[in-house]
């Protein structure tokens, strides 16, 4: 049986009568790290708040580290470091105020890892917290997350406002956490380089709904873009299944298809293509083409 | 041994791992025997997740260019090995499909090619001659 | 433990400025009871003391009902809550520890001033058992009024319909005391004050452990 760090039934939320998540299900093993992709708006935010138990869900069911979100433990709190988007804090306390308050609430801290973390993104202590930038923010939570050695990170959008140097030092700081014994990552993130460096898995949340859950070799063999040359002209009524994309010019056509497989090869054979490259995709490719509106087209389970 | 990733490349970053691993090994920077670095190790250094490296490691092994040892690490194959010659000229026959194809399509004659070939063939020479 | 005594001082330490003029107010009241003494008749200071006593409770009960509010709207508008909950303490253990601090806020107003009173009684007015028994009835009534005012503060505060809230509020601030005046002290004030504390701080736990922060 997998040891689920996060789990999720069947997630349902509306508010103010918009339906923001639509039945998700999900599943985090663990030391897995789990990129969550998805447009502004498309509910990343909520599934991380649902799962913290920060807000209720309308219906379904949410887990973390085996608990209900709704009913998280003390104990299971100070197990989960969150970066929370925005990454607000208290924005009236000083630095100082506000690690001192996380020392003395925390279960357990590693000073000697926060010191080094504070001294390495050169944090002010004396300054209000609301006088920070956003980039300096993120590096606060980020280390106040870090500080009580989690065992679950939850990261909301961790990078915003971090330059480039600073995103780097996130990147091998995550690096660093998952070697670690047990350890599992949740982060989303609009910088799909970054994710598809670190990420093992990757979920790709359109419109409350989440159309890719898989990881990322298989995210890449499902969907192909294609390099097609005919002989003649690039036919017309070349008609297959779940194509994502089709651009024709002259004799080449380059073709974005999900879930290749033999027939569909054979498909394509009944055209004498005098050749056929495959073009590697990018995540960001294949994020754009997967959040295409009206697409419908998703990489599915092979049913070969 | 030095990595470097090239990150606008739409080649995927295990494949990348495994094409400087091969041509460090070609260009004679690392020799038969020699450790590479852990798995840990590089995945700090690049902050990749380990998993990808691990992968790399894994097909680097398939095709018998490295040895991995349990407890001990990668190092580099024999380089001299039957097994490993037949895997080279397999790889390098592969590219050298790709590259006649990709000609084909830009309309560059036989002729012209093989002109190029024995050009880059040349540059290489020389780059190797000045390593040396 | 330790953690709930961080929670209660937090509190204080962000609303210092309660506590602060919760220790003014009580020496000014102290002040006033002692010139009133010094200066008046037995007769005439119970009549002054009865006739100031209606306005001198509902501003009492104004003032603990700000400080409920004031609690409580902070939380809301900094994201406190929303902050700590992701540390290792519970919602429960928010909630009680802002209760705790409220009431130490106003023990520290009350118990001066009771004390004072009770001197003052000892010093001006003969050794009357019937008196006696008169402070603790006056605490009890005084200190479960203003308990009830903060109670229904820290609703109000924590409330989201701002304005109806605030005015429904209002005027069960100024009811509650009017009741201390009818019902006058004793047993049964206690009852009444008692059972409207534990329906007021009951609905305000609802809505803060079920609220979205």
């Amino acid at each position: 049986m997998p040891d689920n760090v996060i789990e999720m039934e069947n997630l349902v939320k509306y508010y103010d009568g918009r339906c923001i998540l639509d039945g998700v299900s999900l599943a985090v093993p663990r030391g897995c790290i789990y990129g969550l992709l998805g447009r502004n708006g498309s509910g990343k935010t909520t599934m991380i708040r649902i799962l913290l138990g920060l807000e209720p869900p309308t219906r379904g069911h949410t887990f973390v580290l085996g608990e209900d979100s709704m009913r998280l433990s003390a104990k299971t709190h100070g197990r989960v470091g969150y970066v929370a988007e925005g990454h607000q804090l208290i924005q009236r306390y000083k630095v100082r105020r506000l690690v001192d308050l996380c020392r003395g609430l925390s279960l357990q801290w590693n000073e000697e890892l926060f010191g080094h973390l504070m001294e390495m993104f050169r944090l002010p202590r004396d300054r209000r917290i609301k006088e920070l930038s956003a980039g300096m923010r993120a590096q606060l939570n980020l280390a106040l997350a870090m500080a009580i050695d989690p065992e679950l990170l939850i990261l909301d959008d961790p990078t915003l406002g971090l330059d480039t140097v600073a995103r780097r030092q996130f990147l091998e700081l995550a690096i660093d956490v998952i070697q670690r014994q047990g350890r599992t990552i949740l982060f989303s993130s609009h910088i799909l380089g970054d994710v598809e460096r670190i990420a093992d898995r990757i979920g790709i949340l359109v419109a409350g709904r989440l159309v890719v859950d898989c990881t990322l070799e298989q995210l890449k063999s499902r969907i192909k873009r294609l390099r097609i040359i005919f002989p003649t002209q690039a036919p017309d009524d070349l008609y297959l299944t779940e194509v994502v994309n089709r651009q024709a010019q002259g004799r080449e056509m380059v073709l974005t298809v999900a879930n290749w497989n033999p027939q569909k090869q054979a498909i394509l054979e009944t055209f004498h293509p005098d050749n056929c490259t495959e073009l590697p995709m990018t995540l960001e490719d294949i994020f754009i083409e997967c959040t295409r509106p009206a697409t419908a087209v998703v990489p599915q389970e092979s049913e070969v | 041994m030095q990595f470097r990733l090239d990150n606008a490349s739409d080649r995927p970053v295990y494949l990348q791992i495994i094409d400087q691993v091969k041509r460090d090994i070609a260009l004679g920077r690392v020799a038969a025997a020699e450790r590479l670095p852990t798995v840990r190790q590089l995945a700090q250094q690049l902050a990749i997740n380990p998993n990808t490296i691990a992968k790399a490691y894994r097909q680097l092994e398939q095709e018998g260019v490295i040895l991995t040892r349990a407890g001990a690490g990668a190092f580099v194959a024999d380089s001299d090995s039957m097994l490993s010659r037949a895997v080279r000229r397999r790889l390098i026959c592969d590219e050298l499909d790709r590259i006649v194809v990709e000609a084909f399509h830009m309309q560059i004659d036989k002729e012209t090619l093989v002109d190029w070939f024995a050009a880059a063939l040349e540059k290489f020479n020389l780059a190797e001659k000045k390593e040396r | 433990m330790r953690r709930f005594l961080i929670l209660t001082g937090r509190e204080i330490r962000d609303h210092a400025g309660y506590f602060v003029a919760a220790v003014l107010v009580s020496a000014l009241a102290i002040g006033l009871l002692t010139s009133l003494a010094l200066e008046y008749s037995q007769k005439a200071m119970v009549q002054i003391s009865v006739a100031g006593l209606i306005p001198e409770t509902i501003m009492l009960g104004l003032g603990f009902y700000a400080f409920g509010t004031g609690q409580m709207y902070a939380d809301r508008t900094r994201n406190l809550s929303a902050f700590l909950t992701a540390l290792p303490v519970g919602r429960g253990q928010i909630f009680l520890a802002r209760v705790f601090a409220g009431v130490l806020g106003l023990l520290l107003f009350l118990v001066p001033l009771t004390i004072a009173a009770a001197v003052l009684l000892e010093l001006r007015v003969p050794p009357v058992p019937l008196y006696r028994g008169l402070l603790p009835d006056l605490f009890a009534g005084v200190f479960l009024t203003c308990l009830a005012c903060y109670s229904i503060g820290l609703y109000a505060g924590w409330s989201s319909r701002a304005v109806l809230v605030t005015v429904g509020a209002l005027l069960l601030v100024v009811l509650v005391p009017l009741l201390l005046v009818i019902k006058g002290f004793g047993a049964e004030l206690v009852v009444i004050l008692l059972l409207f504390v534990t329906a007021s701080l009951t609905a305000t736990w609802y809505r803060f452990s079920s609220s979205s922060l």
